[in-house]
């Protein structure tokens, strides 16, 4: 039973998975580029590195999993979509578009303060716990978003 | 369980006594040395060339310990890949200190051979690129540099294309059509290179040969001046030659196995010399003394007086540390649970001597906070089960033992989180009972709440233990202020916000859930009354009225806006937690899709250790960012500098310690 609430709330899902994840994508290869830079110099650096380059990789995941619990509440996960009008799978469309758009762009930034991080930790070894705190700042606001869209998505059951 | 209190100590003592006396400083272990400042008189020992000779030696000896793993396959046991520590006697140790030269000899025959089978290997490599550039023309019956017989110019070479006979004989009519009798033979082709040979008549030579290059045709750079097959044989003959070589050189670097153990001591020998050497730079001298400078532990500091007085012809002063102008070190003693997160403040920044060691009460929330975030029971075993394994089988020390014991503390934590809000792998054992067992419903295992299910109760909880970590921050502040007797700082730096954060957080709470009025009137007062006093304490510093009044409302600002950002930042709480739990409700619900044990088992296996790896990184990146930008910002300065005692520093051993007083 296909409609057209239906389709609406998977689009907010793939819309949440895609832009969330491409942002990551993105932020991940900014970061891995200079990590592999410092790496080819000093191999042993390759522990604290990999934490810098994985932290953009976290917005992929928060798009990952509002999608998936559009998923299970519209019913497409689970094998039997539920029937909703266009207004509901307008609420759910809605409720992905935080994450999505701040995962996006936060993800992206994320990745050039991680690399930016990467090099700082390539002259000043010591200085790691700041370059991780400093890319850890711009996480903060695709956490916001995302707990936004996760308390849509979990506060309103259909059907 | 905090910090140790430093004196610093100098030595006179007489110039002969010297050697022995660095020695018994560094079998105690116990001191850390500082430059002794310039001053007339006094000479300072230049041991820098010293130094890198050691590092030389030691790397040397490194090098061969390498080779001997190489080709002697030394096995080594997988539990040993994590602790490579091995336990000798003081007796073992010296005995390599003893027979360093000879040792060193030895290094050097290893060395030798060594640079033999990389020449060797060199060799190799050189005969397999002749092998490679005489492959095309392998059947060519004639030496490569022939270019004339009695009758005939003759032309080898190649085209870079793929060409067939006749597209050859073709284009060379093309250019050239008043030529007659050119014979063309294929030797070879494939895509990037044509190999022939071209004959002619004598009198066509000169217009063949510019015909051919007209159309691409390439002389070879060294031809062969024998026949191309016997110079594949003699270079194949070769490499089986410095083959032989190799394994003749390998099994002579094999007959050094047995010091293996020694040479990697020897390694750590050398470049324990080359750190002593250092230490002995920073000493001053005069013609008939020496003179040294350090930081001992006060409680050691009387002992090491009286050895030092009686065992050598000495005087040692002890005195309190300069803080003001001088480097002082910084020694922190944590038991097992609080030294677990030493390294986490120590990569923000070792403690200041102002500062208070932050360890205690920063482990508490650490773990806390870090098993909140994963909160999953069987995630949280895993880690209790490594830790461990680590704990009894691998016997780690020093930083590795603090390592586990971080593990450990989170582990427990997260198994303890895990079981209040059921996750146990996610939701796997309802998923079996479903699926496998074929009940109706599984068991909710949740002893306290399941967090999917009540997520504004759990994200009111977060913020609730945020406010805790930001007032024990606060606390520590005060304590830190009292201590100094700064008691107007202490007063005005925490109580006013102290209340006003209070109020906040009542009033703000009954926004978003309901709360008792009287809750909400006391919150709301509260609120008031810290921020009068803010603004009255806040600008103090200032001179003018105007300027306190500026001061204070400014502060008041910041303490609104600064707290506010604060205590949502502890909403990642709610948000990590809900990832790990919800991922892993996922794999359980991709592996039961199959209905099939196996492939249950397969997904089940793979999705968790992707959701551990994945999110064990990011609890741990976020907890540590709680205890930087939130938790120490209230009181912590750090830009310190970490105690490092001199002493004997084995990586690969440790020496049995009832064989070292001896």
């Amino acid at each position: 039973m296909i409609n057209l609430g239906l389709a609406l709330a998977i689009l907010g899902a793939a819309a949440a998975v895609i832009l969330a994840g491409c942002g990551s994508a993105k932020g991940v290869g900014l970061a891995g580029q200079s990590a592999a830079g410092l790496l080819s110099e000093d191999p042993s650096m390759f522990g604290k590195v990999l934490i810098l380059q994985l932290l953009p990789g976290t917005q992929g995941l928060y798009g990952f999993l509002i999608a998936i619990l559009v998923l299970v509440n519209v019913g497409v996960l689970g094998g039997a979509p539920k029937d909703l009008s266009w207004q509901q799978g307008m609420y759910y469309l809605v409720s992905c578009l935080p994450i999505a758009f701040a995962g996006f762009i936060s993800a992206i930034h994320q990745g050039k303060v991680a690399a930016a991080g990467v090099s700082l930790i390539a002259k000043k070894p010591d200085q790691v716990g700041k370059a991780i705190t400093m890319a850890s700042l711009v996480e903060f606001y695709a956490i916001l978003p995302f707990l936004i869209s996760l308390l849509a998505v979990l506060s309103v059951s259909v059907g | 369980m905090a910090k140790i209190k430093l004196v610093r100590f100098e030595i006179a003592a007489i110039l002969e006594d010297s050697r022995k006396l660095i020695d018994f400083l560094r079998q105690c272990g116990t001191t850390e040395l500082s430059t002794v400042p310039a001053t007339d008189g006094l000479l300072s020992y230049q041991t820098d060339s010293l130094c890198e000779s050691f590092e030389r030696k030691s790397e040397k000896a490194a090098k061969c310990a390498e080779a001997l793993e190489k080709y002697c396959s030394i096995k080594k046991s997988f539990l040993s890949s994590f602790n490579d520590c091995t336990e000798i006697e003081l007796q073992e140790y010296r005995s390599v200190c003893d027979s360093a030269d000879e040792l060193m000899q030895r290094c050097d025959e290893i060395t030798h051979l060594c640079e033999k089978i990389s020449f060797e290997n060199g060799e190799i490599a050189r005969q397999q690129t002749l092998i490679d550039y005489y492959k095309p023309w392998e059947k060519l019956d004639i030496p490569m540099s022939c270019v004339r017989t009695q009758t005939s110019g003759v032309f080898i070479g190649y085209f870079k294309e793929e060409l067939s006979k006749n597209e050859i004989i073709a284009r060379l009519a093309a250019s050239a059509p008043e030529i007659d009798g050119v014979a063309v033979d294929l030797v070879s082709s494939d895509k990037s290179q044509t190999c022939v040979v071209v004959f002619c008549f004598h009198e066509d030579s000169a217009a063949v040969e510019s015909a051919l290059r007209e159309n691409g045709f390439i002389k070879p750079d060294n031809p062969a001046k024998t026949l191309p097959k016997a110079a594949i044989e003699k270079s194949e003959k070769t490499i089986e030659e410095c083959k032989e070589n190799i394994s003749k050189f390998s099994l002579e670097i094999a007959s050094f196995a047995s010091d293996y153990n020694r040479i990697r001591l020897l390694s750590e020998y050398y470049s324990n010399q080359a750190e002593k050497y250092r230490t002995v730079s920073k000493a001053a001298t005069s013609e008939r003394a020496i003179c040294l400078l350090g930081y001992v532990p006060e409680r050691d500091s009387e002992q090491l007086k009286f050895e030092i007085e009686r065992r050598f012809t000495a005087q040692m002063e002890i005195s309190e540390p300069d803080y003001e102008n001088d480097d002082v070190p910084v020694l922190l003693e944590n038991r097992s649970f609080a030294a677990g997160v030493e390294s986490i403040s120590n990569m923000y920044s070792p403690p200041s001597n102002d500062d208070v060691d932050p360890n205690p009460v920063m482990s508490f929330f650490y773990y806390a906070l870090f098993g909140l975030m994963l909160s999953d029971a069987g995630y949280g075993l895993l880690m209790v089960i490594v830790a461990l394994v680590a704990k009894f089988k691998l016997k780690f020390s020093g930083e590795k033992a603090k390592t586990v014991s971080f593990i450990l503390g989170c582990g427990i934590s997260t198994m303890f989180w895990g079981a209040l809000f059921g996750g146990w792998f996610g939701d796997l054992i309802p998923t079996i009972c479903t699926h496998f067992l074929g009940m109706e419903k599984g068991p909710d295992l949740a002893i306290w709440f399941t967090p999917v299910e009540n997520s504004m109760k759990l994200l009111m909880f977060s913020f609730a233990f945020g406010l805790a970590h930001l007032y024990a921050g606060l606390a520590i502040r005060f304590y830190m202020l009292a201590k100094k007797k700064q008691w107007l700082a202490a007063f005005c730096d925490v109580v006013p916000v102290s209340i006003f954060v209070a109020g906040f957080a009542a009033f703000g709470s009954s926004l978003l859930v309901e709360v008792s009025p009287t809750v909400k009137g006391i919150g709301t007062k509260l609120l008031l009354v810290g921020a009068i006093l803010i603004v009255l304490t806040c600008g103090r510093s200032s001179k003018n009225i105007i300027g306190k009044l500026g001061g204070g409302l400014y502060g008041l600002y910041n303490t609104a806006t600064g707290y506010l950002g604060d205590i949502l930042s502890y909403s990642r709480l709610l948000a990590l937690g809900l990832v790990t739990g919800v991922i892993a409700n996922v794999v359980n619900m991709l592996a039961a899709m199959f209905s099939n044990v196996l492939l249950f088992i397969l997904v089940f296996l793979a999705g968790h250790t992707v959701n551990i790896a994945v999110n064990l990184i990011g609890t741990y990146v976020h907890t540590s960012r709680l205890q930087y930008v939130e938790f120490f910002s209230k009181f912590y300065e750090g830009g310190g500098r970490s105690f490092t005692p001199f002493k004997l520093n084995l990586k690969h051993f440790k020496i049995k310690e009832d064989t070292i007083n001896d």
